[in-house]
């Protein structure tokens, strides 16, 4: 415990009520020592005194403190989107219980608006995929049976574009979910080595088609509990970027560590990096960095979705410039 | 193969049912769950397509109401749901196989094939296409003289190909196939796998074609020894 922290800090409270306590009992005592009560006397007045201060610490402890340690591990919590706790005491004395109790209607009014969200994100799902399951059907249908090859060619450029805007409404939907905790994880224990060799896997072809090389950088073996597709969405994210953004003959790495209770992982690159003053603008929905050509349609959500991933495991998501050049981007993601 | 369609949306159904009869299968189309519980008390089929969004029972409670009665049927789900979360559940509830609306009718007819040959499971061994032998247990392609040895992903391509020959086979059921991914990510890495694996073949001399079609996904090109 470092030593330049004022002594209230780390002296708990219930330590310091006691030592009062036996202060004015001592102060006490030494009084009516002065006042001339004989010696025996002096002792039973000092026990009782020790008895009654021992009975309020305890009280002290068990209605108070006890309540407000129980209230923080509580909030600590509802950190996590998934953490659906509620302050809870009932020993405590009135003015705590009453304290719990507004709090947390205020948290079932969030829980129900969040289950609301759900259900209108499962509704607008279906309302915006139905209708497109239907254009997509008859254009497929135009494709097959034409035999005019313009007519073909405008089916299977549709055909594209619907795909597209599917893929659209499901970035939409998910980073509206992540970013209110109302996304339903899957969460799995994942190792996390495997999880980024298969990513390499996936994307090797591709980088090497663009003169990038694309590597693991091993750490110890992680297992650990998340959602395995989301997380695989936004890493592939994050490497759509570094293939885009990226010139020939860089190198991109993955790599990841713990920090305290957290796993992070780095998606590295050797590009220009990000200007400073896009660091954060970056993350916002529908943007795209400026420092490049592009070359991805539908990449601009592709951040954002990242964050909401992240900030759906009760996590975050950032980027870095790297001393030796190039950016940084990395997810962290805390035990759940 | 006989096919039950249950699916309450009038124009899906309709696409559906002329694609599958087009296939040469036959289909009974039913529009609720309700109805669908009463047609598995005393009929069966080979397959069956169950919407999940359906204005009575969901499709989850009509395949726990049939697993409950003992009927075996491997059934696809379709659904507007895409969250994984999701899709276990469907499994649970005694579903086979499950897939997000919109959808390509061939990724149907893949799953629905591969369904109804995994209930009668047949083990693939060594086979031929082509002028090219495939020896799934080491991976390789040998032609007149010549071997190849692919990598696991690009072995399973192929072979996710090949299990589908005739078809052409959408990149989203590639994606999942090949590499357990259910999202089609930014950057073009199924078209960069193919052409590998193309260069490879080419390499052997094999005459194995792999075709992109526009809009569509990749196929087997026909080949003849």
């Amino acid at each position: 415990m470092p030593l330049n922290k004022p002594i209230r800090e780390w002296l708990p409270s219930a330590w310091r009520l006691g030592l009062l306590l036996m202060l004015v009992a001592w102060a006490g005592c030494g009084a009516l020592g002065a006042a001339g009560l004989p010696a025996e006397w002096l002792w039973r007045v000092a026990s009782l005194c020790a008895l009654l201060m021992g009975i309020a610490v305890v009280w002290y402890w068990r209605v108070v403190l006890a309540p407000i340690n129980g209230f923080t591990a509580s909030a600590k919590r509802l950190h996590s989107p998934e953490g659906n706790s509620r302050l809870r005491a009932p020993r405590a004395i009135p003015e705590l219980r009453n304290l719990a109790s507004v709090v947390n209607a205020g948290l079932d009014q969030v829980l129900a608006l969040t289950r609301e969200l759900q259900s209108t994100n499962d509704e607008l799902a279906h309302e915006l995929r139905t209708p497109l399951a239907r254009v997509r059907g008859n254009l497929e249908m135009m494709l097959d049976k034409s035999d005019n090859p313009q007519a073909k060619d405008a089916a299977a450029r549709s055909l594209e574009e619907v795909d597209r805007a599917t893929q659209l409404v499901q970035s939409i939907l998910t980073i509206r979910g992540g970013d209110h905790g109302a996304l339903r994880l899957f969460r799995q224990a994942t190792a996390i080595h495997q999880l980024l060799a298969t990513l390499v896997e996936l994307y090797s072809p591709a980088a090497e088609d663009r003169g990038l090389s694309l590597k693991i950088q091993d750490g110890l073996d992680m297992v650990w509990q998340l959602d395995r597709s989301l997380i695989m969405q936004a890493i592939s994210n994050l490497l759509d970027n570094a293939l885009a953004y990226t010139p020939r003959a860089g190198k991109i790495t993955l790599r990841w560590q713990a920090e305290g209770t957290s796993l992070v992982i780095f998606v590295e690159d050797t590009g220009s990096g990000v200007r400073p003053e896009e660091m954060e603008w970056i993350w916002e929905r529908y943007h795209r960095g400026s420092s490049s050509v592009i070359r991805h349609p539908g990449i601009g959500l592709g951040l954002s979705l990242v964050r909401a991933i992240a900030h759906a495991h009760g996590g975050s998501a950032g980027v870095t410039n790297r001393v030796t050049g190039g950016a940084s981007f990395w997810i962290k993601l805390p035990q759940p | 193969m006989f096919v039950l369609l249950v699916e309450d949306d009038p124009e899906l159904g309709r696409q559906l049912s002329s694609w599958i009869k087009g296939e040469g299968h036959r289909l009974h189309w039913l529009r609720s769950g309700t109805e669908a519980l009463q047609w598995f008390a005393d009929q069966r089929c080979d397959a069956a397509i169950l919407d999940v969004g359906l204005p009575d029972l969901d499709g989850f409670a009509v395949v726990e109401g049939i697993r409950r009665s003992g009927v075996e049927v491997p059934v696809l789900f379709l659904t507007a749901r895409a969250e994984i979360a999701d899709r276990v559940r469907g499994l649970a509830a005694g579903g086979d196989d499950y897939l997000t609306k919109p959808f390509a009718f061939e990724e149907l007819m893949a799953r629905l094939e591969a369904l109804v040959r995994r209930s009668q499971s047949k083990q693939p061994g060594v086979r031929r296409l082509g002028n090219s032998t495939l020896d799934p247990l080491r991976r390789r392609v040998i032609c007149s003289r010549e071997a190849v040895e692919l990598q696991p992903r690009e072995w399973s391509l192929l072979e996710v190909l090949m299990r589908h020959e005739g078809r052409i086979v959408p990149k989203p059921y590639l994606l999942e196939q090949v590499w357990d991914i259910r999202f089609d990510p930014g950057t073009n890495v199924v078209d960069a796998m193919i052409c590998r694996l193309r260069r490879k073949l080419e390499v052997c001399g094999s005459n194995i074609k792999i075709e992109t079609v526009r809009g569509k996904g990749y196929a087997i090109e026909q080949t003849h020894p």
